[in-house]
């Protein structure tokens, strides 16, 4: 029944101290993606490169909100698992929707 | 169930409500992605009325803005009921509500210029979809909101003294945990929507 | 002290107390109730299958028109999936789950209250559908036969929102067990150790949390091309019927191992015990109903090959359908391994337990022959696939769960059913069942279509529709007898005691019915055959002595979640019948959902009365 871990512990107390990142940090962080995804939008890059940054972007932010604002880094790994569950099915739906109406790039 | 009249003993040592919520938002990330699965099928069906190179990026790029802010006051507010700063915590929760409520309103503006500018839900395959993505995203929004009065009109935490540092596991805690956890939730969709929807059409 | 004497007596479940039922949040109260219910929506399935087959046992006959017809073949498959044999497994998942992990209760149950009564208004709901016109495009509702144009009715809306509130309900339940099988397991009770039937219940649980949101959003986009006009799967507007089909059977094949591996669970139960020796290689059953599930997420479009979808397709979902038959296989090699050189009890439930494993694999057998695409070009829309499904969710789930109703009734009420009524009943199901859907095969190969009201003589489909509803009517009979030794097994003295059938596992170490807490002390476990051990091999289950013993705190009960229940369904029905009962529905789910955070959770203490594990 012991509680699992990957995050660092402020104190030696038993227990499960809630680690608190750097929150303002993280909020500058994903203000500044945002900036940047909305400028790269007006830009007149090649296609492929702009759709491949948008979503590198897109992740980033995503990452910065579930890992640190939901805790997901320093929480169970069981939390990481059904939200990982949840994303790869709806990935999977997402992709197939695509492939079968030959919209995903390359079709 | 009970232990000693404290928590119940269980076998991964995790919070029941927040394990639920886990679970429930891998769920609802399934729907989700399933709607916007159909946006993308629709995006280009805009059978001649307004499409994707109408929607608003300035606008919409403030209510995203909005929303990440408001995750940043939503775990400010965990993190000052966690050290019993119970004022702290009002506050930070009210600016949570009052962000979403600036979000709300910005999505009523932009659902009402489309609507007076003709495109509505049966305009098009585009508009149907459009808003049926957007439109659940801004009822859960529209959730969130409540359950922000509802942490606030019922005095959620009323039994933490000012000062006192309260463990992870304590009951009030984590009911504003899963309200931040489905919060949060509700932003990360807002971020693959913005992408998806509003900036990659217009590239 | 009142609330003491209030608690008592604690080994009673059976009440006549409306109220309590209505309020009750106890595990196995709530599968009483969820038994109960699915029985009878069970009985309204099955006698529209009656008509159906009485209208089909002469060419051309007229006991009633295509247009009835239409909504019976619906009804029928509606009802028998999602209220029927679904609710049938939510019965065992909240009799089993908690006992098998060495709980006292689901995680949530108040929650598990609300999935219960959410589930009963959803079925009466769609059910009234009856009275206004009943749904009647198939219980998979393929557009734009189920648009506005071709289904103008009101009961393609009933089938909606019916199945809205009956989904959420099954993902709330969802939730709850999976909460409760990660988080409440008894100390020693490594996920290694718990029964096949637990794991089942687990890999259920997340096969309807992750397979039904894509569903929910198609049926959202189906009313909105119904109400909001909306042109989704309206080829005129533009739209893809096609698409609903993907987003439906992306839930709808998923299903179809909700159905299943829960009845494989409970097989996976009853065999081990009457063949007196553990399950044959428990890591690989629990290994193939884990991949079984993970597999059953690729196939959906082999419900699809006669839309055109292309040979790529075709040939991908051909591929991963049959990589299926593996884990399949695998079980059931498993099963038959149990019984080789086994000293073999026959009881009833062993026989509905064995034929289980013969009706499946014939049922998997052709089911493996329209895998292959070309195949089902010629067996899709007969008969043949009638009889494939009725193999599988007849002979395998119907017969698997009566193997449980049998196996765990005396756990359930302190009865023991009788054996020999019980295994003339066996008799006669299968023998009826059999004689029905066997000549199904001889039917599809000859050509006959299903979802027809009737044929035309001289096609040589004549004599064997009718041996068919001969077998019909002889399983009806079979039926109506197994409600008698229910009636009979209600009535009489508790004198099954805590173990008659020398099991192996948690639940036979409470008595019969156990106390409202379970077990006195929580257990800590050693093995995945706890109880057998304990009996057999000289190690007694120790207890959590550090767990207070005078103080087991039950939830108490609520009216909260039947409230909320019902604010749901009037919301959803009132969609149709008028916008003020959604109104009210609406807030009465608000107020409800309010008044249950607020309201105390604590029960009355429950006293040690001498149920579970080292007394």
């Amino acid at each position: 029944m012991s509680v699992e871990s990957t995050g660092h512990f402020a104190s030696a107390s038993e227990e499960p101290t809630h680690v608190n990142p750097n929150y303002v940090g993280i909020a500058a962080f994903l203000f500044v993606v945002t900036i940047l995804e909305i400028a790269i939008t007006f830009q007149s890059f090649p296609l492929g490169f702009m759709t491949t940054s948008l979503f590198i972007l897109m992740f980033l932010k995503a990452a910065g909100v579930i890992l640190y604002y939901m805790h997901l880094r320093y929480d169970s790994r069981v939390f990481t698992y059904l939200a990982m569950g949840g994303a790869t099915v709806a990935t999977a739906v997402i992709l197939a929707v695509a492939a079968l109406n030959n919209i995903l790039p390359g079709q | 169930m009970a232990a000693h009249g404290g928590h119940p003993a269980t076998s991964l040592g995790l919070d029941m409500r927040k394990l639920g919520m886990w679970t429930f938002i891998g769920s609802e990330s399934i729907f989700f992605g399933t709607l916007i699965a159909n946006f993308f099928r629709w995006r280009g069906s805009s059978e001649g009325g307004l499409g994707p190179e109408n929607l608003d990026i300035n606008l919409t790029g403030a209510g995203a803005f909005v929303l990440l802010m408001s995750s940043l006051t939503m775990v400010l507010a965990l993190a000052a009921i966690r050290s019993g700063r119970m004022k702290q915590y009002r506050l930070w929760i009210g600016a949570t509500a009052g962000l979403g409520l600036i979000f709300i309103g910005i999505q009523t503006l932009e659902f009402t210029t489309f609507a007076l500018e003709g495109l509505g839900m049966g305009s098009s395959l585009f508009g149907g979809a459009f808003f049926a993505l957007t439109g659940f995203h801004g009822l859960h929004v529209v959730i969130g909101v409540i359950w922000f009065a509802f942490l606030l009109i019922f005095r959620v935490g009323k039994d933490i003294e000012p000062g006192e540092h309260v463990s992870s596991d304590n009951h009030s805690f984590v009911s504003v945990e899963i309200c931040g956890l489905y919060w949060h939730f509700v932003d990360l969709v807002w971020v693959f929507i913005f992408t998806l929807i509003y900036l990659l059409p217009a590239v | 002290m009142a609330t003491l004497t209030r608690s008592l007596p604690a080994t009673r479940t059976w009440q006549t107390d409306v109220w309590s039922w209505i309020t009750t949040v106890d595990h196995k109260r709530i599968a009483k109730l969820y038994l109960f219910s699915a029985a009878a929506f069970f009985a309204i399935a099955g006698t529209e299958a009656m008509i159906m087959r009485t209208q089909l046992a002469q060419p051309d006959a007229a006991v009633i028109d295509g247009a009835l017809y239409n909504q019976l073949f619906t009804m029928h498959g509606v009802s028998m999936i999602f209220v029927a044999i679904m609710p049938l497994n939510a019965g065992f998942f909240n009799l089993l789950a908690p006992l098998h992990i060495g709980a006292r209760d689901v995680a949530f149950p108040r929650l598990n209250a609300l999935s219960f009564w959410m589930f009963l208004f959803g079925a009466i709901f769609l059910n009234l559908s009856f009275f206004t016109g009943a749904p009647d495009g198939g219980w998979f509702a393929y557009p734009p036969l189920t648009g506005k144009e071709f289904s103008p009715g009101t009961g393609m809306e009933h089938w909606i929102l019916g199945l809205a509130v009956l989904g959420t309900s099954s993902i709330i339940s969802s939730v709850n067990f999976i909460v409760t099988i990660l988080n409440l397991r008894a100390p020693g009770m490594k996920m290694t150790r718990m029964p096949v039937f637990t794991w089942m219940t687990l890999v259920t649980s997340f096969l309807i949390l992750f397979a039904f949101p894509p569903f929910t959003v198609a049926a959202v986009l189906l009313l909105t091309d119904r109400l909001v006009g909306t042109g989704f799967f309206n080829p005129a507007a533009g739209g893809d019927p096609v698409m609903w089909q993907h987003l439906f059977w992306f839930m709808g094949h998923p299903e179809v191992y909700v159905l299943i591996l829960p009845p494989m669970g409970i097989v996976s139960e009853v065999l081990p015990t009457f063949a007196r020796k553990p399950l044959f290689g428990y890591t690989a059953v629990v290994f193939s109903g884990i991949s079984i599930g993970f597999l059953g997420f690729a196939v959906w479009a082999h419900h699809m090959f006669s839309v055109g979808l292309g040979p790529i397709a075709n040939g991908v979902f051909t591929a991963i359908t049959m990589l299926i038959a593996i884990p399949t296989g695998v079980k059931v090699l498993n099963w038959s391994a149990t019984l080789f050189r086994a000293s073999i009890k026959i009881t009833t439930a062993m026989l509905f337990a064995v034929s289980f494993v013969a009706l499946f694999t014939i049922g998997g057998l052709s089911g493996m022959m329209h895998a292959a695409s070309p195949v089902d070009l010629q067996h899709t829309d007969t008969y043949f696939i009638v009889a494939h499904l009725h193999y599988v969710l007849f002979g395998g789930s119907v017969f698997g769960i009566l193997a449980g109703i049998y196996y765990w009734w005396p756990k359930l009420t302190g009865r023991i059913l009788n054996e020999r009524l019980g295994k003339i009943h066996w008799f006669l199901a299968f023998l009826g069942f059999n004689l029905t859907f066997g000549p199904m095969h001889v039917l599809g190969n000859d050509g006959m279509p299903r979802r027809v009201y009737s044929y035309v003589s001289g096609q040589g489909w004549d004599g064997w529709n009718l041996l068919a509803t001969v077998g019909a009517y002889l399983t009806a009979v079979s039926f109506l007898l197994f409600i008698y030794v229910l009636l009979k097994g209600l009535r009489g003295e508790r004198s099954a005691g805590d173990d008659p059938w020398d099991g192996a596992t948690l639940e036979w170490a409470t008595t019969s019915p156990p106390a409202v807490h379970n077990f006195d002390s929580v257990p800590v476990i050693g093995s995945n055959r706890p109880v057998w051990d304990g009996k057999y091999e000289g190690s007694p289950v120790p207890v959590d002595a550090a767990a207070a013993e005078s103080d087991i705190h039950m939830p108490a009960p609520s009216y909260w979640p039947i409230i909320v229940a019902l604010g749901l369904a009037l919301g959803a029905a009132g969609v149709i019948y008028s916008y003020p009962m959604s109104a009210v529905g609406f807030v009465m789910v608000f107020y409800g959902i309010i008044a249950w955070t607020q309201e105390s959770t604590v029960g009355p203490p429950a006293r040690p009365s001498g149920s579970g594990v080292g007394h």
